[in-house]
């Protein structure tokens, strides 16, 4: 029995769309990530408008290019077309005085830290001690968001009321403290083992 | 606790996304908050859209998600007719194609009218 097309992989719509041109196979592709997309627009551009535009450049590219390329993960390419498609809109806008530096460097990292500590196996591999001794070495607000979510398992909002920190705030010393409790914790890994 | 979005770990994009527009109307639970907030972490797209998300309300995510897919349509049909155009009827094949058809057709007569 064949699939309906919302049940079909972003892979195979990929091959399907390169096999037979049919727009159906692209167009649920763009549905698909459509808000995903205007998202990101809207995260970087601060605009409804600008990440409007922005998002049906990122489609027309999508569409032009996507029979150009061998693309072996549709989601991650069109996060870097969109991610390119706000740089490009901020370097040439002339409003670019309001964005800072930090959000165009962040936005210049082609992949954050997805590869980067994955937590949870520390929780899982009895590395526990490990992990409390490096949370230590980390500042009061990465230290306490990280334990607070990772550990507590509580949720942004919860930390929100508990720190008074806000969402945006809870958000980057995570990922701040995650990013310097792996440097920590690969060094103390590598010291173990020799 | 019963969740009312069992899928909540679920790592298919279809699932996610009336999810991420319940986290954003305030509909999850403190429990699939924090769900959605860990498989998050895992995925910076997500990650990225859902903090964009967050600053639109109900009624706009529903007009820019319906402008969104209008957009989608048009284009592509657009990109339909336009590819038909080029595959079957391109301009300059048409043109040389009546070029030809009319050198035969006045050569055809002036030879003929020699003949004769």
């Amino acid at each position: 029995m064949s699939k309906k097309i919302s049940q079909h992989t972003d892979a195979e719509l990929l091959t399907l769309f390169k096999k037979t041109t049919q727009n159906q196979y692209l167009g649920e592709l763009l549905e698909r990530y459509s808000l995903l997309v205007f998202g990101v627009c809207i995260k970087y551009l601060k605009d409804q408008t600008s990440a409007q535009d922005a998002t049906q450049q990122v489609f027309e590219k999508v569409i032009k290019e996507v029979v150009k390329y061998e693309i072996p993960y549709f989601k991650s390419w069109l996060y870097s077309v969109a991610k390119n498609q706000c740089l490009m809109q901020l370097r040439n806008s002339s409003n670019k005085m309001q964005y800072s530096a930090q959000e165009i460097d962040d936005l210049e990292l082609t992949s954050e830290d997805d590869s980067g500590l994955k937590l949870r196996e520390y929780l899982l591999q009895d590395k526990l001690e490990i992990l409390h001794e490096s949370l230590q070495n980390l500042n009061k607000d990465q230290s306490a968001c990280i334990d607070l979510f990772y550990l507590q398992k509580l949720s942004y909002r919860e930390i929100e009321n508990k720190t008074g920190l806000t969402f945006q705030q809870i958000k980057s010393n995570i990922q701040n403290g995650k990013r310097n409790l792996r440097m920590m914790l690969e060094t103390k890994m590598q010291k173990n083992e020799q | 606790m019963n969740s009312k979005h069992p899928h909540t770990n679920n790592n298919n994009n279809e699932k996610k996304l009336p999810l991420m527009e319940d986290y954003i109307n305030n509909n999850l639970s403190e429990e699939e908050r924090y769900r959605l907030e860990e498989s998050m972490m895992e995925d910076s797209f997500e990650a990225d859209a859902l903090e964009g998300l967050q600053q639109l309300n109900k009624k706009e995510l529903n007009t820019v998600q319906q402008n969104l897919s209008k957009y989608i349509r048009n284009n592509l049909s657009k990109r339909k007719k336009y590819t038909d155009k080029t595959i079957l009827f391109p301009g300059w094949i048409m043109l040389a194609i009546i070029l030809l058809i009319g050198i035969v057709v006045v050569g055809f007569l002036i030879i003929s009218r020699l003949l004769a």
